[in-house]
C-alpha cells in the first residue's frame, strides 16, 4: 500500500475547543501510519505552541502530542501573520515553518489527502 | 434509501469518509447523501466516525448504510472519552484503520 502525503490543517482555537488536541492526535495517528503528513497551523490554532497550552482544552495531551511529534522530527507549517512576537512562544517546541495563504495553496495542491479541522 | 439499485458504474471503487461532527451538524447528511450515492453506484463505501462523529453510529439512517453494504468504523478512543458504550453495531477501532482507508481509497472526504 503506497504511502499518501497528507495534509492536515488545523484552524481551531485550542483555548475553547477541544478539536485542535484532536486534529493533531489525528496527525500523529496518520503519520505512525508512515505517511508522509504536514501540518498546517492556521488562525487561532497557532495557540498550541503558546506557553499556556497546558491550561487550555485536552492541553496536556496536545503537549504530548506536539512532544512526539518533535521526536519524530515532525516540522510544523503555522501561518505568518498569526505567529506573535513572543519569545515564549514554541520555546522548545519542533521546527516550525511560516507560510503565507499562498503558501497554503500550493502545499494542498501537492497533496494526495486534505483533511481540514 | 430508494436509489440503491440504479446503477454499478463504481463497483469495486472505494471511497472513505471520515465524519468528526456530531448528530446534529449538517455535515450527517452530507455524509448520508454521498454514501447512499455511492452505494447505489456499486462502490464500496467505509465510513470512519471519530471524535464527537462517534454519536453518529446511533443514527438509523448511519445503521441503514451498513445493512447496504457500507463498512462502519467507530473510534474506541473518541466513545472511551465519552463514556460511550461498546456495541455490535460497527467495528472499533483506532487511528491504524483510519490510515489504512486514506491509503486504500481511491476517493477519501473529510467531513470535520
Amino acid at each position: 500500500m503506497a504511502a499518501e502525503h497528507v495534509l492536515v490543517i488545523v484552524s481551531g482555537d485550542p483555548e475553547t475547543s477541544h478539536r485542535t488536541n484532536e486534529a493533531i492526535r489525528i496527525a500523529l495517528g496518520i503519520i505512525a501510519g508512515e505517511n508522509d503528513v504536514t501540518i498546517a497551523l492556521l488562525g487561532p490554532a497557532a495557540k498550541v505552541f503558546s506557553a499556556e497550552v497546558e491550561d487550555y482544552v485536552d492541553g496536556e495531551d496536545t503537549l504530548k502530542h506536539i512532544a512526539t511529534l518533535k521526536k519524530l522530527g515532525q516540522t510544523f507549517h503555522v501561518e505568518r501573520a498569526v505567529i506573535p512576537d513572543d519569545d515564549n512562544w514554541n520555546a522548545d517546541g519542533p521546527t516550525m515553518i511560516p507560510i503565507s495563504r499562498e503558501d497554503l495553496a500550493g502545499l494542498v495542491a501537492k497533496s494526495d489527502r486534505v483533511l481540514v479541522f | 434509501m430508494s436509489s440503491l439499485h440504479a446503477t454499478s458504474d463504481l463497483k469495486g471503487r472505494k471511497l472513505g469518509i471520515l465524519l468528526s461532527t456530531p448528530p446534529d451538524h449538517p455535515n450527517l447528511e452530507t455524509c448520508l447523501g454521498l454514501s447512499r450515492e455511492a452505494l447505489s453506484r456499486g462502490a464500496d463505501v467505509y465510513l470512519y466516525m471519530i471524535d464527537d462523529g462517534v454519536r453518529n453510529i446511533d443514527d438509523d439512517r448511519i445503521l441503514e448504510l451498513g445493512r447496504h453494504g457500507a463498512k462502519l468504523f467507530v473510534c474506541a478512543y473518541g466513545c472511551q472519552r465519552r463514556r460511550l458504550p461498546i456495541t455490535e453495531k460497527a467495528t472499533y477501532c483506532g487511528l491504524v484503520v483510519l490510515t489504512d482507508l486514506i491509503n486504500g481509497c481511491e476517493r477519501f472526504v473529510a467531513l470535520n
